[in-house]
């Protein structure tokens, strides 16, 4: 009889002991499970921070107006996108009557500067990105 | 059993018996979370603190050697870091890191569900 008792309160310790056990792991495992996910969080918020970088940085590059290479030799395709923009500026000459031919090219002139201007932008935001 | 009587066990000691015991058992569970374990290969993996998972794989090959690898897996605020057998340190990447993630929250679900059996067993 006491030998009975005394298995079964062997069996009561051990039984205690492995539900302590499985407490102490119970709280373990979400824990390293938790910094595991933070680990991993941190790692995608720093990629989607870089792609922001990227994307907050091109409108403080649009601010460049004043371009430095207006007088630079124009390449065949910029000839071409400045042509263009003439002929643009004086198709609404000729059907307003507003500009007179003096306007026209300083008007072309100015939208020439702009579109080098918007390459200019282009360019640097093409660098950023492709940078990033 | 003569041991337990020549060395009477404190309660310190049967505490760190049933603690890795449960380890064992999670370890089991862990070595079957990436599908089959071929024939002859011993796969454990599971977490060993907060900090650290380990996974650890034994195989014997053709010529009967026997080989053996563990991988340990060390989480810090700034990455997770990892080292093989001798090997030195080296930051996990990306993808590893995706695995490790996916393969730690099965781990916490399989082996949540596996703890009650035990302590139903017990």
């Amino acid at each position: 009889m006491s030998n009975h008792s005394n298995n079964s309160e062997k069996f009561s310790k051990r039984q205690a002991l492995v539900y302590e056990a499985v407490g102490a792991r119970n709280h373990i495992i979400p824990t390293a499970v938790n910094a595991l996910v933070q680990i991993e969080t941190a790692y995608n918020a720093t990629d989607s921070a870089r792609v922001q970088t990227s994307v907050s940085l091109s409108p403080v590059a649009t601010t460049l107006e004043r371009p430095t290479v207006v007088d630079s030799p124009q390449s065949p395709s910029e000839q071409v996108e400045v042509n263009s923009l003439t002929e643009s500026v004086s198709a609404v000459s000729e059907s307003t009557g507003l500009l007179n031919d003096e306007t026209t090219s300083e008007q072309a002139a100015r939208l020439a500067n702009i579109a080098a201007a918007n390459r200019q932008v282009n360019d640097v935001h093409d660098g950023l990105v492709r940078t990033d | 059993m003569l041991l337990p009587k020549i060395l009477p066990r404190n309660d310190d000691q049967r505490r760190a018996d049933a603690y890795r015991t449960v380890l064992r058992y999670e370890a089991k569970i862990g070595g079957q979370l990436f599908g089959p374990i071929p024939a002859g290969h011993r796969r454990e993996f599971f977490c060993l603190d907060v900090h650290t998972w380990i996974w650890h794989e034994e195989w014997d090959d053709e010529q009967s050697n026997h080989h053996v690898v563990t991988t340990r897996y060390d989480v810090r605020p700034t990455g997770v870091l990892k080292s093989q057998g001798n090997q030195s340190y080296q930051q996990v990447n990306r993808d590893e890191l995706r695995n490790l993630v996916q393969a730690a929250r099965l781990y916490n679900q399989r082996v949540a569900a596996g703890l009650q059996q035990l302590l139903q067993a017990s």
